[in-house]
């Protein structure tokens, strides 16, 4: 130990350094304990994927129902059905904020929870200008985290029956679920 | 470092290890309640299970068909709720409420549900235009499709008729078969039975004390009304499988019509949780004078059509007992009347 006043001093000194070392190790402790705690679970693309195949499968979406039987064929389609069915009616979450689409069969689009597809739109549009470089750095950040959307894709083919045969066309998703 | 160099050493190091000391015992006692808070929070549980119920239930929605799933819950203990296309969990007490959105449809009738706590398990089934949450997945094979009668019938007006039989009027005073007087307890029930939608008038009379009648019938009675149903406690000995039967009006104009009330309540019987003893189904065509053999002594207008509810056998013992839960027959017959399935 260092005799003397400027001996206390430095003594202070070490102690101190000693202490927030502690400190820091404790800290990096804690938060390295708190990091294995998971209390959110991600299902973005189930929940894009379940309105998907509902849409596919349900006799009040796109599958189209024998006329005399009422039985469905599933992975068939035609604009009558596709227009006929209120899909915001009968794929009713109640709350706008949970998922939105635009659907397309061959060349027919509808818009599946309009008000919040709508809405929705610019955020998803905005990443376009990201991966091109024309946002700055507080710009980019608002696309990321809760409040942001993530945009799931999914293109697959159905049969669409014109009345006389069956034909295979493009069946195509754009799903917006909301990052919350 | 040299340690206890002095005594004032001594008191400067000791004081600085005691300071380290308490910081590091205040330390582990807040990071073990950390732990254990971490480790008794269920948030994680409940949005697994509030999610994974709410992505069930869309494929089940989505499914072109009939579909029966049952969901256990082996070690969560959480109130389960399904309420406004949400399925909710919660703690017992109704406190850290977690939730998650499913999408109803509203082609279906759905009903809000409430489970015990804690919950074993949660059925959920789609059968017909109806998505029911808890109901009892007992097998159901037999039961009729009514869809194949046409639009559901929801008569507004019934005349219940409890007849003893053919040639007898009303029950005898004395020496009653008590499981003959449970059939007539059921038409006590639904006359005591505040359905808004479904207005009940009997061939019995009502007794001062408010309940029927079960051993005289009115002589002559021609109400308004837009169906007659008779109830039939069967007599006939029988090694069948345990059938909800109803007999149908094979000449009547309106058979179809007919043959859907009559298939709606005995699928309301089949599919009750609490009757269990019926496993069968019987939809049986009959001329009109079968079906109107119960009630051919009294004056009941032609065009009304009649249906013959036979709601057990009397001589085999499991059915018998159960002619004596008259509430819980009495609501299948109530949602029977008023089904849309």
């Amino acid at each position: 130990m260092i005799k003397g006043k400027k001996g206390d001093a430095f003594e202070v000194v070490i102690w101190l350094v000693r202490y927030i070392f502690i400190i820091i190790v404790l800290f990096v402790m804690w938060f390295f304990i708190d990091a294995f705690i998971l209390n959110s679970i991600d299902t973005k693309e189930v929940e894009a994927h379940v309105f998907i195949q509902r849409t596919i499968y349900s006799k009040h979406a796109l599958a189209m129902p024998n006329y005399y039987t009422q039985r469905i064929y599933p992975g068939v389609s035609n604009a009558l059905q596709f227009y006929s069915q209120d899909f915001d009616k009968s794929i009713d979450y109640l709350w706008d904020d949970q998922l939105a689409a635009n659907i397309t069969l061959k060349d027919y689009s509808k818009l599946y929870n309009e008000h919040s597809y709508n809405n929705w739109l610019p955020l998803v549009e905005y990443r376009y200008m990201k991966e091109l470089g024309l946002l700055d750095l507080e710009e980019e950040k608002r696309l990321e985290g809760a409040g942001a959307i993530t945009e799931i894709n999914f293109n697959t083919t159905m049969l669409y029956y014109d009345g006389i045969k069956n034909s295979v066309v493009p069946l195509r998703y754009r799903v917006f679920v909301p990052n919350s | 470092m040299r340690l206890f160099g002095s005594k004032r050493g001594i008191m400067e190091d000791l004081s600085v290890y005691l300071i380290q000391l308490v910081f590091i015992l205040g330390y582990t006692v807040v990071i073990f309640a950390f732990i254990s808070g971490a480790l008794k929070n269920t948030t994680f549980e409940k949005a697994y299970i509030t999610r994974d119920l709410a992505f069930i239930t869309d494929a089940i929605l989505a499914s072109p068909g009939n579909v029966f799933y049952e969901y256990n819950f082996s070690d969560y203990n959480f109130l389960m709720e399904f309420s406004n296309s949400r399925v909710i969990a919660s703690d017992k007490d109704g406190k850290n409420v977690i939730y998650y959105s499913y999408a109803s449809d509203s082609n279906y009738i759905t009903k809000n549900f409430s489970s015990e706590f804690p919950p074993k398990s949660i059925n959920l089934a789609k059968e017909g235009n109806v998505f029911r949450i808890n109901k009892t997945l007992k097998p159901n094979l037999n039961a009729p499709d009514c869809s194949a009668y046409g639009a559901p019938v929801n008569p507004k007006k019934i005349l219940i008729d409890i007849p003893h039989d053919s040639a007898n009027p009303g029950y005898k005073i004395e020496s009653e078969n008590t499981e003959l007087l449970s059939v007539c307890r059921i038409g006590n029930y639904l006359l005591h039975s505040k359905n808004p939608n479904i207005e009940f008038s009997f061939t019995h009379p009502v007794n001062p004390d408010g309940n029927l009648n079960c051993y005289q019938r009115n002589p002559v009675f021609m109400p308004q009304v837009d169906y007659v149903v008779v109830f039939h406690g069967g007599a006939l000995m029988s090694y069948e499988l345990s059938p909800a039967k109803a007999y149908v009006q094979r000449d009547s104009a309106k058979e179809k019509e007919n043959s859907r009330l009559a298939c709606q309540l005995v699928n309301s019987i089949l599919s009750s949780e609490k009757l269990e003893q019926f496993t069968g189904s019987a939809l049986i065509s009959a001329d009109s004078s079968l079906s109107n053999t119960h009630i051919q002594m009294d004056k009941i207008d032609p065009a009304i059509s009649t249906i013959v509810l036979e709601i057990g056998n009397i001589y085999v013992p499991r059915e018998k007992n159960q002619l004596f839960s008259e509430a819980i027959i009495g609501e299948s017959i109530i949602e029977g009347l008023s089904s849309n399935d």
